[in-house]
């Protein structure tokens, strides 16, 4: 069962990119919405895509649970590393449930926007800015994830470490990758902002090929195939005549 | 373990004899370094694009900065991985001054800092901020990210002036010091192209 | 003198060069622009395939490397002309 259950686990990053994208996606929220565009300019936007957005945040809101059971799965590998006494592994935990929520709480926000889009236009743009500014300034949880990981994987001393060395550094480069989105905060246009160059795109995509490739990597880590103790439920009912 | 020791000293630091290739460091520390230099690809495209679409604002802007300065940065900088390069040689000959190569390029390191923060005590002073316009916000985040660089280059020379004051070198901790001085040589060529691009480059 | 002594003066002197070409002199801005990038670039190169050893690395290893800088270097001057 636990090799069954560490496949489910480590599966769930590929969902995730898959739901989280696609709801983005299906929100029309690809490229994102300009930080600069005046109250009305937000509001049509809403106005006009109102189903699309509310079916996209109803995916991104259970996109935002798949990361815990991977999240679980790579503590579980932290704690491998370090034996009894784990507070990497609590910090990752941590660091994981705060990942959830900076995912889940802007999708709330993004929901209640589109909840009632005829509403005064500045009203929609506040909701619009509650939701957007955490959605990409959020990265201080995957920043912590990622560095509590690379330093676990560069401390594996075992015979047979889980994750190959390349990876603990690669983790520390994916933790810088989310750092320009932190300044977000005094742009409304330009590479920093939250549809810019590097606080968006290259965040986004650091961000998803990241839970694909940690995906692939615990799915290569995988223990062996245990052979199965038999028990009642293995009785034949019915033998081949 | 002396004869495990000198193996990878003596592939590298082999320079007429049958040179067997050897790899600075260790694999993965190369998929962050590479991985940076990509990131800082980034920002240096995204610096030439936004130029072009605004020479004059950039033009007027960079006419604030102190040339000079940024001059002898480049030129710490250069000394410093001078440093480490001839105290990576020390190391590797156990040389009884391995020490102070590494603490020369610390006091470099500490150098740059100190003439980076006068720069921007002088700009601010002088009314230059992040918020004027787009080429000092660029200045300031890509310098202040290539500081936050530095500091971080200096907290691993630390380590390897602490590597160097032993008696005993271990494998375990020569690879540390080669990734220490692979890592600290980045920080000097993310500068050798970051500084022409923001003070001279018109 | 060391190899590693004469880069550094080397790279020093490309510094100077730089301030000559790209502050001093009366060339214009573009090919000024492109020539202290090139010299930039070059820097880049030859810390990263002597100080670095990266000269002496696995052939793979340095191809990246050599790739990057041929890449970024063309990748810029093209951007910065405004082909």
């Amino acid at each position: 069962m636990a090799r069954k259950v560490q496949i489910v686990c480590a599966s769930m990053g590929f969902a995730f990119v898959v739901v989280l994208f696609g709801g983005i996606i299906v929100a029309d929220m690809l490229p994102p919405f300009s930080p600069s565009a005046g109250a009305e300019e937000v509001a049509a936007w809403y106005q006009e895509n109102t189903n699309g957005i509310r079916f996209g945040m109803v995916l991104m809101m259970f996109g935002a649970l798949m990361t815990a059971p991977w999240g679980a799965l790579l503590a579980a590998h932290i704690k491998k590393v370090e034996g009894e006494f784990t507070p990497l592994t609590y910090t990752f935990l941590a660091a994981t449930a705060a990942g959830c929520v900076a995912i889940f709480m802007p999708v709330m926000i993004f929901s209640a926007a589109a909840f009632r889009p005829e509403r005064s236009a500045e009203i929609t743009q506040t909701l619009n800015d509650m939701a957007w500014i955490p959605f990409i300034m959020n990265g201080p949880p995957a920043i912590t994830q990622a560095i509590v990981l690379g330093a676990a994987i560069l401390m594996d001393k075992r015979a047979r470490p889980a994750f190959p060395r390349w990876a603990g550094y690669y983790n520390f480069w994916v933790g810088f990758g989310f750092l320009p989105a932190c300044i977000l905060l005094y742009f409304k246009s330009g590479p920093f902002a939250w549809d810019g160059v590097l606080s968006f795109w290259l965040a986004a995509t650091v961000f998803g090929t990241w839970f694909i490739t940690m995906s692939i990597l615990m799915l290569r880590a995988l223990p062996d195939r245990e052979e199965r103790t038999l028990t009642d439920d293995d009785e034949l009912i019915l033998a081949a005549q | 373990m002396t004869v495990q020791l000198d193996a990878p000293a003596e592939r590298a630091s082999s320079p007429g004899g049958p040179r067997q290739r050897h790899l600075p460091g260790e694999e993965g520390l190369w998929v962050f370094i590479m991985g940076d230099l990509l990131m800082f690809g980034v920002f240096f495209g995204v610096l030439v694009v936004s130029r072009a679409k605004d020479v004059a604002v950039f033009a007027e802007a960079q006419a604030h900065l102190h040339v000079e300065l940024g001059l002898l940065n480049t030129v710490l900088l250069l000394t410093g991985s001078w440093f480490v390069a001839r105290g990576m040689q020390a190391l590797k000959a156990r040389s009884p001054r391995r020490t102070r190569w590494f603490v020369a390029a610390l006091a470099t390191a500490v150098a740059f800092a100190s003439v980076k923060v006068l720069e921007y005590s002088l700009l601010i002073s002088d009314g230059q901020t992040p918020a004027d316009n787009d080429f000092f916000m660029y200045y300031f985040v890509f310098t202040g990210i290539h500081l936050a660089h530095l500091v971080i280059g200096a907290v691993f020379l630390t380590v390897l002036v602490t590597i160097a004051r032993r008696p005993q070198l271990t494998v375990g901790r020569f690879r540390l010091a080669e990734c220490g001085a692979v890592y600290w040589h980045m920080v000097d060529m993310l500068w050798l192209v970051l500084f022409p691009l923001l003070y001279v480059v018109r | 003198m060391s190899r590693i002594d004469l880069l550094f003066g080397a790279l020093v002197g490309a510094t100077v060069l730089t301030w000559l070409v790209g502050v001093e002199s009366s060339a214009s801005h573009t090919v000024a622009g492109v020539a202290v990038l090139a010299i930039g670039f070059i820097k880049l190169r030859l810390v990263g395939i002597h100080f670095m050893e990266l000269g002496n690395a696995p052939v793979v290893l340095r191809s990246i490397f050599e790739a990057y800088a041929a890449v970024a270097f063309l990748v810029l001057t093209i951007l910065y002309i405004g082909v």
